[in-house]
């Protein structure tokens, strides 16, 4: 598969703040979802693709063409910006059209385009409507759209989803996907939403503090993640320092075994709960909290150390809050760091 | 509970604001407002005086060059300042108001010292043929000197209010910087800069010290008010006072309009 964008030791330093030698490659048509907590850097790291702030270090491939010291209208790289850009005086289609506009194509064929694209994205009855008059999924739609006339080979999209209500944020997932894949336009999608980076990804990376901590395939990251603060953030709720912990985790060294780290850590999912011994593994806790959430529920249990469970709503209500209950970890389950 | 001490618990900031509000206003309305009145009879009389509509004529005239002078350089400055930091930026913005701090005789006299044709610049100038010195171009100089920041800094606001990600969306579909100004930048801060260039024009039309010093010849409405004034007493400045408030009324009602017509 060809390179549409290769980053070779991206370095970019603010007041404050850095982007610190960060390395990427995107797959022509692939899906690449850059997962971070807010304030990671990644719509930073978005503005330096696309060229609004200078590299100070490193190098932008884009298309086999050196692009780092090119103006952001010179790139060729589509880009939806988090915020509503929308230009208030100008109407859908005026907004749609711009990029068209500004390269200088004919009138004739920025309506075919403008055709062509409202339609594959469902906003041709807007087409005559002012922004303000447009709902946020309906705007994002527009943004997209506008993005996209101009036919590039990359779409950057910074949280597009953020600010949309939940059903048309299942709209428009699917929308971005369908036309990832019948456009083959390679995209970079920044989001801190899971469930955006398990629905969409082909390829993730997980940004930290300034830094591509982690970069592969979404189940080789969320399965194995690089730093143990990647795998906080990617949901491994038990974390601990095994070299800070006395005798009262005892049990946990038992289960572990012998390894080569210091830190170790599994989701709330692969701890295992029950109201009885069911393997001699297992030691017994104090339910410290439990919540009921629908289909499951989650628990805190005291076992020398706060362990977090989540356990099928079946399950737990055999385990009661403020009683006892007996905890183990699928062994399977844990990581080392 | 009185009535009164219910009225002096609940109410007792707002009435006595509302009083010391309307106090002011009062100052400064009723004055506007009677010679208004006072010099309406004398109005259409002064209207067919060559003298008198040949002043205001000129000031009309010399505050819109002052304003073109001043959008044509202002809006430039406004963008920079509003878009970029840069050393010394901070210093510069405040001196931009300089000319609206300072007594406007003395800026009469400054510019004096800078554009009579004894000074390198108003030597270069006469050459040109731009003599400043009693003439309609010193006019619009002293105009433009003292209304700048008004149009400079109302500019610099429309620009404030623009999503500089609006700007970078525009650049990331193919838009040159130019491009962007042109096709998002200046028609989102259009009523800004419009109101801007009014306030600028308002402020040039009916400045008096600074043009009384550079430029006394040929008289302005202003400058030939004080004339009348000084050589023909109050009665006779009247009818030109009233043509002056009016003026001032017009551009006004221009800018309530212009701040009050919603967005195309």
């Amino acid at each position: 598969m060809s390179c549409s964008l290769r980053v070779e030791g991206l370095s970019r330093r603010w007041p404050g703040f850095a982007l610190v030698d960060i390395d990427v490659e995107v797959a022509e048509g692939e899906y690449f979802v850059l997962l971070g907590p807010t304030g990671s850097g990644k719509t930073l790291f978005l503005d330096t693709l696309m060229g609004f702030y200078r590299t100070d270090e490193g190098k932008l491939c884009y298309r086999g063409r050196d692009v780092t010291s090119l103006p952001p209208e010179a790139r060729g790289i589509g880009y939806v910006p988090q915020s509503d850009t929308l230009f208030p005086h100008l109407s859908v289609r005026g907004n749609v059209e711009f990029g068209l506009r500004m390269r200088g194509a004919p009138e004739r064929e920025r309506a075919a385009k403008v055709e062509e694209v409202s339609e594959e994205l469902g906003i041709r009855h807007l087409l005559d409507r002012k922004p303000r008059y447009l709902s946020g999924g309906e705007g994002q739609k527009t943004q997209l759209a506008r993005a996209l006339v101009t036919e590039p080979g990359l779409l950057l999209l910074d949280e597009p989803l953020s600010s949309i209500d939940a059903h048309a944020q299942g709209e428009l997932m699917s929308l971005l996907r369908r036309i990832n894949r019948a456009r083959g336009v390679s995209v970079i999608h920044v989001t801190h939403s899971h469930l955006e980076a398990r629905t969409l990804a082909g390829v993730m990376g997980v940004m930290m503090g300034g830094r591509l901590v982690q970069s592969g395939r979404v189940n080789e990251v969320y399965g194995s993640p690089a730093t143990p603060e990647a795998a906080r953030f990617l949901g491994f709720e038990n974390l601990f320092t095994l070299s800070e912990l006395g005798e009262e985790a005892a049990w946990l060294r038992a289960v572990i075994g012998s390894i080569e780290g210091d830190v170790v850590g599994w989701r709330a999912e692969d701890t295992l709960v029950s109201d009885v011994r069911e393997s001699p593994e297992m030691t017994e806790a104090a339910v410290v909290e439990r919540l009921d959430l629908g289909p499951y529920s989650t628990v805190l249990l005291d076992a020398g150390v706060p362990v977090r469970a989540t356990l099928t709503s079946e399950k737990g209500r055999a385990i009661a809050d403020g009683g006892k209950a007996f905890v183990g970890v699928k062994k399977e389950a844990v990581r080392f760091w | 509970m009185t009535p009164l001490s219910w009225l002096r618990e609940k109410y007792v900031f707002i009435v006595a604001s509302s009083v010391l509000g309307a106090v002011l206003m009062a100052f400064l309305l009723v004055p506007i407002l009677g010679t208004i009145v006072s010099s309406a009879p004398g109005v259409p009389a002064a209207l067919m005086d060559e003298r008198i509509v040949d002043a205001v004529y000129l000031s009309v005239f010399s505050a819109a060059l002052a304003t073109v002078f001043n959008l044509v350089l202002g809006v430039p400055l406004a963008y920079i300042l509003s878009r970029h930091r840069f050393p010394g930026s901070g210093v510069l913005d405040s001196l931009l108001d300089l000319s609206i701090m300072i007594p406007h005789n003395a800026a009469g006299i400054a510019l004096l010292f800078t554009l009579s044709p004894r000074t390198p610049l108003g030597a270069f100038l006469s050459s040109l043929g731009i003599g400043v010195v009693d003439t309609v171009w010193g006019v619009a100089a002293a105009m433009a000197f003292v209304s700048a920041p008004f149009l400079v800094r109302s500019a610099e606001d429309a620009f404030g209010t623009i999503d500089a990600r609006m700007e970078q969306a525009a650049r990331s579909l193919g838009a040159s910087r130019g491009q962007v100004f042109r096709h998002v930048t200046l028609p989102l801060s259009r009523r800004g800069i419009l109101t801007g260039c009014l306030l600028c024009w308002a402020r040039a039309v009916s400045e008096f010290g600074a043009v009384a010093v550079l430029a006394y010849y040929p008289k302005t409405a202003p400058v030939l008010l004080f004339d009348v004034l000084i050589g023909e007493g109050l009665q006779a400045a009247l009818p030109i006072t009233g043509i002056v408030l009016l003026l001032g009324v017009i551009v006004f009602a221009l800018f309530r309009a212009l701040n009050r017509e919603a967005y195309p």
